[in-house]
């Protein structure tokens, strides 16, 4: 039995205030949407939940069961059960998929996993995935196609069997038959370890093959309505708009300013450390 | 007092050959590659202290893939020369992620077309500084130098890389990549590559990477429940594995990637 509480979450990048109080509860076995406009804050939501050294919560408090998660380092919130399938995966150069999987599964085990053990379970996701056989020897994610950065997520969220899994676009980058199967492993999954899921997408088919228990709208940095499977409908014909008119809020669009900004300062970040 | 000993090392058959050298009594090696051979040398370094006087010669069209790898202690002085006659193709790796203050100088004399020089270094710095000098005396030669360090805490490391492009010289090819990875706001990092090109016809380049590791490459290995130690010691071990490759053999590279985990390991548990 699992339980994540987001309670009155406000997180600030860049000492600017990207949520405004955000207040979520994820269950076992229940699977959120989480939707919104571009650069309302759904990326960071999931990203300050996981722990993303550039986000810093500056209120609010997220639990898991018992445990303080924002007292939790990175690795402590991952070995707790929480997983988090990125928008953007770091390539890591020199890191063979295998070595980095099995080291990870070694952090949450007491004696290390077998070779044997794990070539086994490693070939199977990577069979399950539908993904070429040497992804095991090639680099994390150096060279991989977006849909196969995306799957590559799937895997690790396979092999380590997180209890609480939030997926950031997972769907972008993959054509329809990679969809469906990605979709059908999650939910697969999903029967088998009852882990809840809190899932990120612009794409409604996708949300059609998760089946969503709940559905939320975060806009401007704060979830403004709730619902389920029908508000994902009625969002992937109407779009947002009508949202804006029934509730008297007005969407601040991301500015191109910033974007750019952040575009820089990734770079130069990247030159940096490599 | 030491006595000045002398080893020479006549490859005259095909296939692999592992040598270990005690530094401490010998003075100077020689390796002779006869021609047309293929031949695969791993040489291991032991011992307290070492000044080394080290030549490889390739004699005509031969092919080698030579690894020298340094488990000496305290002090190791080493100078090597390349050289080799027409269509020799050496690829020299140089380990060193020993407790020892290096000072490693490398030259590479090519003097007859078709000749290749590519040698590739893997360093963990306390105290490494390495100088060398691709030499391009006539065309269709070609020196690749590909250098990765990851220093460490109070460590000073060094790079000067050169490649000197002679007139006449045409065709020549002369790459340099240095790759360092710092772990420690406290060390030293000089990396300095340089060309002196005096003929046109020619291809060269050169790259410098230097940095702490990558914050969201940490934040990604993190995020999968890896100790903040523990991803370092990942992208250390990835960063010096090129040395694993030098020589085509897997048994081999196998035991140097077990090596340099070691090493590694070694280094993380103070992170
Ligand atoms: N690392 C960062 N540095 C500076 N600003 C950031 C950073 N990450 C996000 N932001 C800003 O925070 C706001 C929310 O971004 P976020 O990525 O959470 O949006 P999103 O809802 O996930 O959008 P999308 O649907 O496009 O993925 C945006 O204005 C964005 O520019
Ligand atoms: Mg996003």
């Amino acid at each position: 039995m699992a339980v994540l509480n987001i309670s009155d979450l406000h997180v600030n990048v860049e000492d600017k205030e990207i949520l405004k109080g955000v207040n979520l509860v994820i269950k076992d076995h229940e699977t959120h949407a989480l939707m919104g406009p571009n650069g309302n804050g759904k990326s960071t939501l999931l990203a300050a939940i996981m722990g993303h050294p550039k986000y810093t919560v500056t209120k609010g408090t997220i639990m898991l069961d018992e445990q303080d998660v924002l007292a939790m380092r990175v690795d402590e919130r991952s070995r707790a059960g929480l997983f988090l399938g990125m928008q953007y995966p770091s390539e890591i150069s020199g890191v063979t998929n295998s070595d980095f999987l099995r080291a990870a599964i070694n952090t949450r085990r007491e004696q290390p996993i077998s070779l044997f053990a794990f070539i086994k379970q490693m070939e199977q996701a990577i069979k399950d995935l539908d993904m070429k056989s040497d992804l095991a020897h090639r680099f994390l994610n150096e060279g991989f196609s977006g849909g196969e950065k995306k799957r590559n997520e799937i895997v690790q969220m396979k092999l380590l069997q997180p209890s609480i899994a939030m997926l950031d676009e997972i769907d972008s980058g993959l054509d329809v038959d990679a969809l469906k199967l990605v979709a059908n492993e999650i939910k697969a999954m999903q029967e088998n370890n009852h882990m809840g899921l809190l899932v990120v997408s612009h794409y409604e088919r996708f949300y059609e093959l998760l089946k969503p228990t709940h559905a939320h709208v975060l806009i401007n940095g704060a979830i403004v309505m709730d619902g389920d499977e029908r508000l994902i409908q009625k969002i992937d014909t109407l779009g947002y708009d009508w949202i804006e008119s029934e509730l008297g809020i007005e969407i601040q669009e991301e500015s191109v300013k910033q974007v750019s900004s952040i575009g820089l300062c990734g770079v130069k970040q990247r030159g940096d450390g490599q | 007092m030491m006595q000045d000993k002398k080893q020479t090392i006549y490859l005259t058959k095909d296939g692999f050959q592992e040598i270990q050298v005690d530094c401490d009594k010998q003075r100077s090696l020689l390796i002779h590659v006869d021609k047309r051979r293929f031949i695969q040398l791993y040489v291991t370094y032991l011992g307290k202290s070492a000044t080394l006087d080290i030549t490889i010669q390739m004699d005509q069209g031969a092919y080698g893939e030579i690894v020298f790898w340094n488990e000496t202690r305290d002090k190791f002085h080493a100078n090597i020369w390349m050289r080799g006659e027409k269509d020799a193709v050496l690829k020299l790796g140089i380990g060193d992620l020993s407790s020892s203050n290096s000072e490693i100088n490398i030259c590479g004399d090519l003097d007859h077309s078709g000749m290749q020089f590519h040698v590739t270094t893997a360093i963990l710095a306390l105290f490494k500084h390495v100088q060398m000098e691709m030499h391009h005396k006539t065309s269709y030669t070609e020196a690749v130098m590909k250098n990765f360090a990851v220093v460490t805490d109070l460590g000073s490391y060094q790079m000067h890389a050169s490649g000197r492009i002679d007139k006449g010289a045409k065709h020549s090819v002369s790459h340099q990549q240095t790759s360092v990875l710092t772990l420690s706001q406290n060390q030293t990092s000089e990396v300095l590559p340089i060309l002196y090109i005096d003929e046109n016809d020619v291809k060269a380049s050169h790259a410098t990477t230097l940095g702490q590791p990558d914050d969201l490459q940490l934040y990604y290995l993190c995020s999968r429940g890896l100790s903040r130690a523990q991803a370092i010691a990942l992208l250390t071990h990835g960063y010096l594995m090129p040395i694993a490759g030098v020589i085509q053999k897997e048994t081999l590279s196998a035991r140097l990637a077990d090596l340099i985990e070691e090493k590694v390991m070694v280094h993380a548990k103070y992170l």
